[in-house]
């Protein structure tokens, strides 16, 4: 987060990223046809639009709230709760956040990218994530306490709880060692 | 799929219009600057949402999620908590698909800890999700640290879920 830029990578480790998605895209596409035939890969494109259609209306209120926010938080605020400086508070809370965010990634995906615009730091990014995909209450209470019961979710409610700390403190180490930027 | 409004979707317009309406009041020049904050953002994602849905579309077409079932009982012990969380990192969809193959796992004979990596798996991994969102939205580099930082999460939980099971 050097001078507070946002936090888009270079024009070139960008297009980069781009050149490599197409390469996989390709190959996954040759997968497809080898596997499926044409039918299947028309079909599978087909399915695209439809997604396409479906999420292009929720990116543009998505992407208009990440740049709203990240105009409007100041930024010492977001990092005071969960920037570089807050310490152990800040896999705490953003454990508890991950856990209380409902919906799918269409929600908490805008929300990191927002929090992170303003002033969040990775750790406590990775550590909400993974919070919010292993400890979702509003999925445990959704499918999974009525699909396997409460002993099952209790379990794995347990075992999961670590799992954000843990990968909050690894994004950590693995940033300090590699000296990344992020 | 078509655009019909659901909670989450209805919870973004809502904080879209007052985020909207508190940068109109306070004026100074923010609703430019979050303008021109949201346009960069779309440059960025508009070429990678595509190419990411054309990927997940694709795999999901090659997926042989059939075979798995045998593979995680309760006897595969390690190996078995190690498939299943790799096979729930495939599972190419939301909870309402994601648990429905968990059941039909458990019912064919899945063990416990298995399961338990499967769900975690799909949770951390979610191919699908990381595609069509993470990658788009948040970058290579983000995408790749998070996976190196939860990647050990799923056999882990599996491995727990054992011990305690052990223990009872």
């Amino acid at each position: 987060m050097a001078g507070g830029e946002m936090p888009i990578r270079k024009p070139s480790s960008e297009s980069r990223s781009l050149f490599i998605l197409a390469g996989i895209v390709g190959v996954s596409g040759l997968l497809c046809y080898a596997v499926k035939g044409t039918d299947g890969v028309v079909a599978s494109l087909e399915g695209d639009l439809a997604l396409l259609a479906a999420l292009v209306p929720r990116m543009i209120v998505a992407l208009a709230i990440a740049g709203l926010v990240q105009v409007l938080v100041p930024k010492d605020l977001v990092g005071r709760w969960l920037g570089d400086a807050s310490g152990y508070r800040s896999y705490i809370l953003a454990t508890v956040a991950g856990m209380a965010t409902p919906g799918g990634p269409m929600l908490s995906f805008p929300l990191v990218l927002a929090l992170k615009a303003a002033g969040a730091n990775t750790p406590a990014l990775i550590t909400y994530l993974t919070s919010w995909s292993l400890l979702g209450l509003h999925r445990i209470v959704m499918w999974e306490i009525p699909l396997f019961g409460t002993e099952f979710a209790a379990v794995r409610f347990l075992v999961s709880l670590p799992m954000p700390f843990m990968a909050g403190l690894i994004t950590a180490a693995l940033i300090a060692r590699l000296k990344l930027r992020t | 799929m078509s655009f019909a409004p659901d909670l989450p979707t209805i919870f973004l317009i809502v904080l879209a219009a007052v985020l909207f309406g508190v940068a109109a009041v306070k004026g100074e020049g923010r609703l430019g600057e979050a303008f021109k904050a949201t346009a960069k953002l779309f440059r960025m994602v508009g070429f990678r949402l595509p190419l990411a849905l054309m990927l997940a579309g694709f795999l999901s077409q090659v997926m042989p999620s059939e075979l798995v079932g045998d593979s995680i009982g309760a006897e595969t012990g390690l190996l078995g908590i190690v498939i299943a969380s790799v096979v729930g990192g495939m599972v190419p969809s939301g909870p309402f698909v994601s648990f429905p193959i968990a059941l039909t796992l458990f019912k064919s004979g899945a063990g416990i800890p298995q399961l338990i990596a499967f769900v975690s798996g799909w949770g951390i991994f979610a191919a699908h999700r990381v595609l069509i969102y993470e990658w788009p939205l948040m970058g290579l580099r983000f995408t790749a640290l998070r996976i190196a930082a939860s990647g050990l999460a799923p056999p882990l939980t599996g491995l727990l879920a054992m011990a305690i099971l052990k223990i009872y």
